[in-house]
């Protein structure tokens, strides 16, 4: 520390109480392993590139650490790489009883075909209970199956909430 | 003062360097700056900060800073000099950043981490309790005569590296302390706190 003479600097009595503060606060000590904590820091840094990385690692057993870390890696790709080149490795899936999905509306009106003529809009009110003003698009020599339902407006589809 | 930045490169004459041939031995001498170095930029740190994790915390800093103007090193005169200049910078630039941060005035925590030699558990919070006041009171001067009174405190620092550290002369330095000095007796005077 620099030395200080109270009687030059007319401190007095004081010069004991402030060196022996600034003495406590050069005193103080960091927790054990600080060095290891920053080089640890460092070599975790995410902007350095990763080799610049493995060269700051500073001691034998994390570069230990890290080879065994890349060698279970490396296994397991080797592992999920064979396996999924190996012909028996799946097998045939068991077949239950489940229900039928639903049919969609649009896969429905995608089994009618599309023409090749221009489609004319037909308006007239359906005799089907409950589906009235439909809007589907028919061609007046190709009807749709009975009871097939055409697929609605974009407008009357109500937004996702 | 500066941007930590603005002083590092003021330090360093930007060599025109090929950071291919010197890259191998780069990480081992950062690696030596941070074994040599730690506990002097941690003193230096917590001497503003006064708080033990964003010491830490200013000293990893520091280092990724080295890290990243390591092609330089070869150029640094003095390493230790110019990595307490980045740790200080970089601890007055985020304390000028958390000027909302109300002052450490934890005892516990002083007491705790400033050393205690060799003393009974009351007296030693008693001496922390004194040292924590006179703190303070350091705190309250004017930041010219603060920084050159705290850099003083480190053992390792002369009035030249202190110079070197704040940018200014050695002669200003000298005043500084004086200034320092008197001014915290008579805070000290009027708060009748004496030993």
């Amino acid at each position: 520390m620099n030395t200080f003479d109270p009687a030059a600097h007319g401190a007095g009595d004081y010069a004991q109480e402030i060196d022996g503060a600034l003495a406590a606060l050069a005193g103080v000590q960091p927790r054990e392993g600080l060095e290891q904590r920053v080089l640890a820091r460092i070599a975790s840094a995410p902007e350095l590139p990763w080799y610049r990385r493995l060269a700051i690692i500073p001691t034998g057993h994390q570069r230990w650490a890290l080879a065994a870390a890349s060698a279970v890696i490396v296994a397991g790709g080797v592992a999920a790489t064979a396996y999924h080149h190996t012909p028996a490795a799946a097998p045939a899936p068991v077949v239950v009883q489940l229900p039928h999905p639903a049919r969609q509306p649009a896969a429905a009106a995608g089994s009618v075909g599309v023409s090749d003529h221009p489609l004319e809009m037909n308006k007239t009110k359906t005799r089907h209970r409950g589906v009235h003003r439909s809007y589907r698009a028919v061609h007046p020599r190709v009807p749709l199956p009975r009871g097939t339902a055409a697929p609605m407006r974009p407008q009357t589809i109500p937004a996702p909430q | 003062m500066g941007s930590y930045e603005g002083n590092l490169t003021g330090l360093l004459p930007m060599p025109e360097t090929t950071a291919a041939e010197a890259a191998p031995d780069r990480a081992a001498e950062v690696t030596a700056l941070v074994n040599e170095y730690s506990g002097t930029l941690y003193r230096v740190a917590f001497s503003i900060s006064r708080n033990s994790a964003e010491a830490e915390d200013m000293v990893q800093e520091t280092f990724l800073r080295v890290l990243r103007h390591r092609d330089r090193l070869p150029e640094i005169r003095d390493a230790r000099v110019w990595l307490i200049r980045i740790t200080w910078n970089l601890v007055l630039d985020r304390k000028r950043r958390q000027k909302t941060r109300p002052e450490n005035e934890d005892i516990s925590e002083l007491a705790r981490v400033l050393p205690a030699k060799e003393m009974r558990a009351d007296q030693a919070v008693i001496a922390a309790q004194r040292h924590a006041r006179v703190l303070s009171l350091i705190d309250e001067l004017p930041a010219k005569e603060r920084q050159a009174l705290l850099l003083s405190a480190l053992d390792e620092l002369s009035n030249a590296e202190i110079a070197s550290v704040l940018g200014i002369t050695e002669s200003s330095v000298r005043s500084r302390l004086f200034r320092a000095r008197r001014d915290l007796a008579e805070k000290l005077s009027k708060e009748g706190l004496k030993s």
